[in-house]
């Protein structure tokens, strides 16, 4: 596959396809990062993996020595138990010579001075039609956008891909990015369809072979339905879809009851979820994922999954040509 | 008609020229797609599915009739089969069951009735109540197994083209509708659904997402349709749920339907017989304006946002089961009729509510899903060279 599937979004980014892995807050290492980039798409480091901005530094220099193709780093903006040091995290990153950033959970208004000083680009990713409104009016350069589908933070209001996404590329002039809910190449065509001119795809690559994620947790992944995704953390603010196991049962029932943010810190808080992730223990944890974990099949490698979809793709349009030649 | 070709396997099994299918919207009040929206989606070249849930087997008969003499193109007609609904009994009982045992409910709606600002009818009024549904017209009918097997009588002595069951298992009747020459159609919202009616033998599969309005799934429509098409194959699926322009129906094609079956976007034309106050609402909404409840129907439901759902909601007191809390709700839905109380009278819809501003023809919005897919197609396909 020599040549390009050129949309503005892989312009900018300098990726082969226009494709994206959603980051994954524990998961987004240098070696999945790495392989994504390897592979002609484009990924970001989750930055909250990393207490401090050297050690970030490291975890950038290490995806430096393993690809060199571009990559990015996410920064996140959602409330967390352990806020960052966001000015100095994206200065280590721009020093590190990463120029494209990615940032999540509230408007990122306040950094874009920042960004731009330092030569980066500015992918914003939300949930809602306003909030891609606000990215593209402070500066962003992409929006992505997710819908209610997608694992991790979708918004309150449970607005369906389908549905969202036309209207986010109505509503702005810059490029848009989108996901939620997308696990093959059908998924990845219907996107451009709708109008994105980049797909992003985030619990597929959970079960490839380079996410670091425990055997046990895959496994677990490869059984789940699409009925097998909970909301949870209601009570910290914005609510996580994650993987439906006796942890989220528990802090559903709890916050149904009306459980306050430390009665759930309480539970989950201490390393406690990281702990039983490292060790494979699939109950004790808390894993985003989206309704896509019910198309999960398999375990394969990042190149085998992109490649199946980038083929695909081609097939499908293929498929598609024929209801306007009227061969059915 | 749109010009050029837009065809798909749908096109043959069915004979018509696009693939888009009316879905079957009924309602309390009446049916909204009525034999004027279907005979008008058909003659546009989709096909035009008749919504008659509540309806009573004679209403039927001169709905179908009606829609013949204004169509000789295929068309169908849709009821729902719930398995939890009584097998009979009459809407009087139910009424006594209600009183005697759900007595909390009731009260309820009363109070409620006080709170949103309705009043008790007339004495005179309640001659010509203006809800016409099984559920209110007669004390001797009721919404029971017994009725759905009448409405499915009336059905086969039409011999009409389509059969859609809306909601449940249509699989007992496939053997006679078929003998009829009669497709059918079945509704489902997860994959375990759709492998059941597979099994019974259905000729189409409509795989109906989240984003749907009226009676709607858990699972968004991205991830529902590949895994209905995977479950179902070679049995051809049709997408519904948040399919309101041509990019969404290029979308659904590309998941691997077939086809798209579209509700809201028919709701809002000239043809459909919804109040116009209530198309206004639609139109007026925004993709957050609706809500997932249980308080219209005992199943969940998206329709715009509501100030009985609400209230009921704050309440804090159960639902009842299907068609007991339609039962229950009369009163209420009574007045708010009356009074065309465009906050409390049901408006279903789905969340592409946002997406629709003004109202067309059904012709129209054919005619624009068409042209708007066709021109995605050709964007497509100016990829593909690029792909290689």
């Amino acid at each position: 596959m020599a040549n390009k599937l050129k949309t503005r979004v892989t312009e900018m980014l300098g990726v082969e396809y226009p494709l994206v892995m959603g980051t994954m807050q524990g998961h987004s290492n240098a070696d999945l990062v790495a392989a994504a980039a390897n592979a002609g798409i484009f990924a970001c480091i989750a930055s909250t993996m990393f207490n401090t901005s050297q050690a970030l530094r490291e975890e950038i220099r290490k995806t430096k020595s393993l690809t060199d193709k571009p990559f990015g780093v996410n920064i996140n903006l959602f409330p967390l138990i352990r806020p960052q040091n966001t000015d100095e995290y994206i200065d280590a990153v721009i020093e590190e010579g990463v120029t494209v950033i990615e940032t999540a959970g509230r408007s990122p208004e306040e950094l874009v001075d920042r960004i731009k000083k330092g030569n980066a680009k500015l992918m914003h990713k939300v949930a809602r039609i306003r909030d891609a409104r606000t990215a593209e009016r402070v500066g962003a350069d992409i929006v992505e956008v997710v819908g209610s589908e997608a694992g991790g933070h979708p918004s309150r209001e449970q607005i369906g891909s389908l549905v969202l996404i036309p209207q986010v590329v109505d509503a702005v002039q810059i490029p848009v990015i989108a996901g939620g809910g997308i696990a093959d190449a059908r998924g990845f065509v219907a996107t451009l369809a709708l109008g994105a001119e980049g797909v992003l795809m985030g619990t597929v690559f959970l079960t490839t072979r380079e996410c670091q994620l425990h055997q046990n947790l895959k496994d677990r992944l490869v059984e789940a339905q699409s009925t097998d995704t909970i909301f949870t953390l209601r009570s910290l603010g914005d609510p996580l879809r994650a993987l439906r196991n006796e942890l989220t049962i528990e802090i559903d029932e709890m916050e149904a009851k009306g459980a306050s943010m430390d009665d759930v810190i309480a539970l989950i808080g201490g390393g406690k979820g990281r702990r039983a992730m490292t060790l494979g223990e699939a109950d004790n944890t808390i894993l985003a994922c989206g309704q896509v974990v019910g198309m999960i099949h398999d375990i394969p490698t990042v190149k085998e999954l992109i490649d199946s979809i980038i083929n695909g793709a081609i097939a499908i349009q293929e498929r598609l040509g024929s209801t306007l030649s009227g061969k059915s | 008609m749109a010009n050029g070709r837009l065809r798909t396997k749908l096109c043959d099994l069915l004979d018509i020229e696009y693939p888009i299918v009316l879905a079957g919207m009924g309602g309390i009040s009446g049916p909204v797609s009525g034999p004027e929206l279907v005979a008008a989606v058909s003659n546009a070249g989709g096909l035009g599915v008749l919504g008659c849930v509540f309806m009573a087997p004679n209403e039927m008969d001169a709905m179908i009739k009606k829609t013949k003499s204004l169509t000789d193109k295929p068309f169908g007609v849709d009821t729902v089969l719930p398995a939890e609904v009584p097998e009979s009994g009459t809407t009087a009982e139910f009424k006594l069951d209600l009183s005697s045992l759900y007595s909390q409910q009731e009260e309820l709606v009363q109070k409620l009735m006080k709170e949103l600002g309705l009043e008790q009818p007339k004495a005179k009024e309640k001659e010509a109540t203006p809800i016409e549904s099984i559920a209110a017209q007669a004390d001797d009918k009721a919404w029971s197994g017994d009725l759905f097997g009448q409405q499915i009588e009336v059905v086969l002595e039409h011999r009409v083209a389509v059969y859609a069951a809306g909601l449940g298992d249509p699989g007992p009747w496939v053997p006679e509708l078929h003998a009829r020459g009669t497709k059918v159609i079945s509704v489902v919202g997860h994959v375990r659904a759709a492998r059941r009616v597979a099994k019974a033998g259905v000729d189409i599969i409509v795989a109906q997402g989240h984003e749907a309005g009226g009676h709607t799934s858990r699972i968004a429509t991205m991830p529902l349709i590949p895994q209905v098409v995977d479950a179902v194959s070679p049995i051809p699926v049709l997408a519904a749920g948040g399919i309101g322009d041509g990019r969404g129906l290029v979308a659904a094609l590309a998941l691997g339907a077939v086809g798209a079956w579209c509700g809201t976007v028919f709701i809002a034309t000239k043809e459909s017989l919804f109040e116009s106050y209530l198309k206004q609402r639609i139109f007026d909404g925004t993709e957050d304006d609706t809500v997932v409840t249980r308080v219209m129907s005992g199943k969940r439901m998206r329709v715009m946002k509501n100030a009985l759902v609400d209230a009921w909601e704050k309440s804090g007191v159960p639902t009842l089961p299907m068609p007991l809390q339609s039962i229950a709700i009369i009163p209420i839905m009574d007045a708010a009729f009356r009074e065309q109380r465009a906050d409390i009278v049901p408006t279903p819809a789905g969340q592409i509510a946002g997406m629709i501003k003004g109202l067309k023809s059904a012709k129209q919005v054919i005619e624009e899903m068409v042209e708007g897919a066709q021109r995605v197609l050709e964007e497509l396909s100016q990829l593909k060279p690029n792909l290689r």
